[in-house]
């Protein structure tokens, strides 16, 4: 068994002379304009896309949908993004660690949005309301059930202790169910 | 340095020379590189809420969202301010391209180019996107008031119209309401738009006050090609608020 | 240079320089210091909190007859024949009572001779109204007040040339229909104080009402107190405690540097850290909040009692300062180490800062943006959060356990990392595994950020709580590695029995039951009956106080030669160690118990059969109370009459241990030269440490023989 911190030598201490850092690379001007030229070019195809919904083809139109926009121009906005943090903030000419802070950030953005709409997604919500189940938002909306906090108030000041509010879905009306009379009764319904 | 000329002849970005504590410039100056880039990752990350409730309520209301961003922004405004933020970057990047050739004056032209464009973003947001949004009533949350006051404004409109009498008020208000409908959800997109728009319109505001920091040190001749870390920190700053924008202007002002 | 050779402790020429030493300092070591101070503040802070907690629930609440001359029944029966009827109920804690509040306003009294006749106050919208004295329960009228049919007195109303209402009163007039002479005459000014001019015969004097205004319950203050516990704990105490107070004093030192990166970042992040905890403070002076350390949304947007807006901003400044240290930790551990030390040849303790930096980083901001929102949300309805509005409260959820779970890894990682120093040291043995305690830090750090929905297995979806719960076993595998090679650290070492290494062995034993409570709680199908009971707060009190509470005290012990440069009295350091220790087991064992029968959470009451559980725990609380306060006096002996600290007073190898005790003003009088590794305690004896008296272990055969 031999002991890994045996063969430590002090390592040469750094040039201590130096008192500047020494730039290996002076940011160079044409590389810098063309970026620059390719974002504002990427702006405009970003707009540009965002306002094609229909491509024709051959005699039959492929549509658009919101999630293909939605797709297109934050794939732009990646390539703008990746652009700018190569070649203005020199990424690409800088020591590998400040990548590794970008992509390990990149990672904590993407576990952070990617595992909490798994949980959205997951969640049904939309399927039921595209079935009519429930309002849009669930149905504890102000403005698609405009007097529901009236009516629970109402229920809460006027209506038997105990009752039971409930918004009907088809008629938007408020229903107050009177308490149940016992036990037996509520867990029956179950 | 010991046979360095006397300290006088020297510019202070020739005379520096590191805190104690770091063994040398070099390592001095990529550590204050790698301390922004934390910093940067905490900004990323801190906007990362904004964006994770956006994708949240894009995903429960697609077409009020669709349509809310519609009806509310203008994507003129949203992709001028784009430019120019990507300008005021560029400008940046030749700054400490100037710093690096010892070349002062291009340096104090560039950072100006840079102040300038960020003055631009915020009176554009205030004066032509804030402003007549707060007039309007389109705020976020509760106080967001905007079929009320597009009502009125349908009626005033009709009183405008109808002495004409060709056709009748009634319909004239009608018209012009049935161009807007209101989504459910409006008010949480405006919600969504002013929070994040807001935070980055602080950010550019934060990002004036290191620019202007940025100068006078540059005026005082405290940049040069062996010391500018701050420039460039300022300047990684910048961008950041840069690539911020990049997004959140197609999410708010396009899709 | 002069300062090189200055115990960093030493006072400057003047007091006021010396103050201004430590106000303006950018030493890290100074700056540790005053975490560490403030930190034991809020340790104390804290734990008053609990002790109340515990007070009140030794018993459970009950609810009491109270009459209303204030006179308090348990029984409706007690109470005197003629009372019955008019009792109120009342819930009252053992310790906790309601709290009335009670609002004084101006009176005069009317006095005929020595007594009073009636007292004329003002009521709220201004006008004043009388009150006539009482005998034997009889309203008596002895000025003759003109009353109307029924007993109220009449008043007729005119306004003075200064505008303000006068009332005059009137004695009453049996002989006719006419009003009587004005007895007396009352003003009343704007801001509602009455005055009153008296007619002939009668004399005024100023007095004040009291009168009972809102009342705060038994279970409001309990909420208030259990939250200001938490709250307290979490962002004032246990986050910055080893990071940001034994961290900064001993991060730069063991890996030979001068400083931090950033001094004065780490100077900003200390008064963000008081600037915090000002806000802090006030919220809970006035009158603190009650949603917990959690703040759950939609009671902690619409709840109006208290303080909670400003709570939210204290947690979101706090997060700055623990943002800044991790980031300045981050680049110290890059840029700063002495010359020769690679990655693995630095100190545990070190890599276990480092992953938690990394978490401080990543995760922090997310807390920032989220109370930011709920602020926002509070102030401005904007509806994120907000179901009434359309929002959604379980992304609320969402958002505080994407920081909150790795935060508890910001709480537990840097224990572990003292832990690995402290069992090296006093086992004085060559650590068990060292890359795999190395790797399994930064993978708790990553994975960390993948687990956060076991905490809303009852609000998520049943994919995403599927997903979640197989995340959350694979953070028990990091984390048992450490465990294994920790017990491998102790096998055949010479272990000295000092404070710190009990306390490592005390948290051995702890975090090893708040650890393996973890797995069922990940377990979706018993999770949904564990949580919210006695059986989570059981498991985080188990890894939070028998894990980092308990390194962190034994860490205060090994470190404490050092940076004080004092010892301190290791008989009763450990007297105080066993009466912390068992002290916390009996309150926090029994729990696990009260969990699985059902007992929730963040209740103020409980029914009958918890009793004698609840009193056990109660009882657990005084011992863990004496042992801290045992602590507390071991250390002040120290501070004021301990031993002079020799340089390396265990034998340790990491750098540390070879500067003075204190350390000099930068650490090491010139750059230390690394001959060794932290934890050859085979090869190489321990430098300025009395070699016969350090038992070195045995030698295997071929181990090499150093120099
Ligand atoms: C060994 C791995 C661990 C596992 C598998 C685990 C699992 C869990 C789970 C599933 C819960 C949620 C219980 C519920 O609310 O129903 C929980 C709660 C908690 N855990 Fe752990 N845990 C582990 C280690 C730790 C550590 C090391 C700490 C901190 C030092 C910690 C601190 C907490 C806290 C503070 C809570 C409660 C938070 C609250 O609701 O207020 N856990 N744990
Ligand atoms: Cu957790």
């Amino acid at each position: 068994m031999t002991n890994p911190h045996d063969s430590i030598e002090p390592r040469e201490i750094l040039a201590s002379e130096e008192h500047g850092h020494e730039h290996v690379h002076v940011t160079p001007f044409w590389t810098m304009f063309w970026v620059f030229a390719i974002l504002l070019f990427l702006t405009a195809l970003t707009v540009w896309t965002a306002n094609i919904h229909y491509i024709p083809v051959g005699n039959s139109v492929i549509e658009i949908g919101a999630t293909l926009h939605i797709l297109i121009a934050m794939t732009i906005a990646t390539v703008k993004a990746v652009l700018v943090a190569a070649y203005f903030m020199h990424l690409k000419y800088d020591k590998p660690v400040n990548t590794i802070v970008v992509v390990s950030t990149i990672f904590g953005v993407i576990l952070f949005l990617g595992l909490t709409l798994t949980d959205t997604i997951s969640r049904g919500i939309h399927d039921r309301r595209e079935q009519g189940e429930i309002h849009a938002g669930g149905d504890m909306t102000l403005y698609s059930n405009p007097g529901r906090l009236e009516r629970m108030r109402a229920a809460a000041q006027g209506g038997v202790e105990g009752s039971v509010v409930q918004q009907s879905v088809a008629s938007g009306e408020a229903v107050v169910q009177p308490p149940p009379a016992d036990n037996e009764n509520q867990s029956a319904d179950h | 340095m010991t046979s360095a000329p006397k300290d006088k002849e020297l510019k202070p970005w020739e005379a520096y020379i590191p805190q104690h504590h770091w063994r040398n410039a070099t390592d001095e100056a990529e550590g204050a590189k790698l301390g922004m880039w934390l910093f940067l990752s905490t900004e990323v990350l801190l906007f990362a809420g904004f964006f994770c409730a956006y994708a949240f309520f894009r995903l429960l209301y697609p077409e009020n969202w669709h349509d809310a961003s519609r009806y509310y922004l203008d994507w003129e405004i949203g992709a001028a301010n784009t430019a120019v933020l990507l300008l005021s970057s560029f400008t940046i990047v030749l700054a400490i391209r100037a710093a690096q050739q010892g070349n002062r004056g291009m340096m104090l032209i560039h950072l100006g180019i840079t102040q300038l464009c960020a003055a631009f973003f915020l009176i554009v947001k205030l004066g032509w996107e804030y402003w007549p949004k707060i007039r309007d009533g389109k705020l976020p949350g509760i106080f967001f008031d905007y079929p009320a006051v597009y009502a009125q404004r349908a009626a005033e409109k009709a009183m405008i119209v109808a002495p004409d009498a060709i056709i009748p008020a009634a319909q004239v208000a009608g018209d012009y309401a049935s161009t807007f409908t209101p989504g459910a959800h409006d008010h949480i997109f405006l919600s969504i738009y002013w929070i994040s728009t807001a935070t980055h319109g602080f950010h550019v505001l934060v990002g004036m006050f290191v620019i202007g920091w940025a100068m006078w040190k540059a005026y005082k001749w405290h940049y040069g090609p062996r010391h500018y870390t701050s420039l460039e920190n300022v300047g990684l700053y910048w961008h950041i608020v840069d690539i911020i924008w990049i997004f959140l202007f197609p999410l708010l002002y396009l899709v | 240079m002069a300062h090189h050779d200055v115990s960093y402790l030493a006072p400057k020429e003047t007091f006021l320089k010396t103050v201004m030493s430590w106000v303006y300092t950018i030493d890290h070591k100074k700056i540790g210091l005053m975490y560490l101070v403030a930190v034991l503040l809020m340790f104390f802070l804290g734990g008053v909190a609990a002790m109340l907690v515990r007070a009140q629930l030794w018993e459970p609440t009950r609810t009491v007859f109270v009459s209303e001359d204030g006179s308090v029944y348990m029984n409706p029966a007690e109470a005197p024949e003629g009372e019955r009827d008019s009792l109120k109920t009342e819930t009252r804690g053992i310790f906790f009572q309601p709290i009335t509040t009670y609002v004084s306003r101006p009176a005069v009294n009317l006095l005929s001779g020595s007594t009073v006749g009636a007292v004329i106050t003002a009521s709220q919208d201004g006008s004043p109204s009388v009150s006539l004295p009482e005998s034997d329960g009889q309203t008596s009228n002895p000025l003759n007040i003109a009353l109307t049919d029924d007993g109220s007195p009449i008043f007729t109303e005119t306004t003075d040339q200064r505008g303000n209402k006068v009332w005059e009163l009137r004695r009453e007039n049996p002989d006719s229909d006419e009003p009587g002479p004005v007895l007396a005459s009352i003003t009343v000014d704007g801001r509602g104080n009455p005055s009153a001019e008296a007619g002939s015969g009668l004399s005024t004097r100023k007095t004040t009402i009291r009168e009972p205004g809102s009342t705060i319950t038994t279970n409001n203050i309990y909420n208030r107190m259990f939250s200001l516990h938490g709250t307290i704990m979490v962002f004032l105490f246990i986050i910055p405690s080893i990071p940001a107070a034994l961290g900064n004093i001993f991060l730069p030192i063991m890996i030979g540097a001068k400083d931090v990166a950033f001094p004065r970042l780490n100077l900003m992040s200390w008064y963000i850290y008081v600037f915090g905890g000002i806000f802090a403070l006030y919220s809970v002076i006035a009158g603190g909040v009650e949603t917990g350390w959690t703040f759950y949304t939609p009671y902690s947007t619409t709840t109006d009692w208290g303080s909670v807006t400003s709570m939210l901003l204290a947690a979101f400044i706090l997060g700055f300062s623990s943002i800044f240290t991790g980031m300045n930790f981050i680049v110290t551990v890059h840029k700063l180490r002495v010359p020769g030390m690679g990655w693995f040849d630095m100190p545990l303790f070190i890599w276990a800062l480092y992953a938690t930096a990394i978490i401080q980083v990543l995760a922090t901001p997310v807390l920032g943006i989220t109370l930011m929102m709920l602020v926002f949300e509070r102030m401005f309805g904007i509806g994120i959060f907000d179901p009434a509005l359309g929002g959604d409260p379980v992304l609320f959820q969402h958002f505080f356990w994407f920081y909150s779970h790795p935060a508890v890894y910001i709480m537990i990682l840097p224990a572990f990392g003292v832990i690995s120093e402290m069992l090296a040291v006093h086992c004085r043995k060559r650590i068990f595994g060292y890359r795999a305690i190395a790797f399994s830090s930064i993978a708790i750090a990553a994975i960390s950020f993948l687990v956060w929905a076991h905490h809303m297995f009852t609000a998520a979806s049943p994919v995403a709580n599927v997903i979640f719960s197989a995340l959350t076993f694979l953070v028990a595998i990091p984390t048992a590695i450490k465990v294994f090679n920790w017990i491998a650290t102790m096998y055949k070492g010479s272990i000295a029995w000092t404070t710190p290494m009990l306390y490592s062995a005390f948290f051995l034993f702890c975090f090893t039951i708040g650890g393996l409570t973890g797995p069922p709680l990940a377990t979706l199908s018993t999770d949904i009956h564990l949580h919210d009971t006695y059986f989570v707060v059981a498991h985080f009190h188990y890894v939070m106080m028998g894990g980092t509470v308990l390194a962190f005290i034994g860490a205060l012990h090994h470190w404490w030669p050092k940076f004080t440069g004092k010892m301190y009295n290791e008989f009763w350091g450990q007297i105080a160690g066993w009466t912390v220790f068992v002290g916390f087991n009996v309150t926090f064992f029994i729990q696990f118990f009260m969990g699985t029968q059902g007992m929730p959470r963040r209740y103020a009451t409980y029914s009958p059969e918890f009793e004698l559980m609840h009193k056990i725990s109660t009882f657990g609380s005084w011992l863990l109370a004496i042992g801290f306060l045992i602590h507390l006096v071991v250390f002040a002996h120290s501070v004021f009459a301990g031993r002079k600290a020799p340089r390396n007073p265990w034998g340790g190898l990491s750098l540390e241990w070879e500067t003075e005790s204190p350390p000099l003003e930068h650490n090491f009088a010139r750059e230390p030269v690394l001959t060794h590794g932290p934890y050859d305690y085979d090869t190489v004896v321990p430098p300025h440490y009395d070699p016969a008296l350090y038992p070195l272990p045995e030698r295997s055969d071929n181990a090499p023989s150093h120099h």
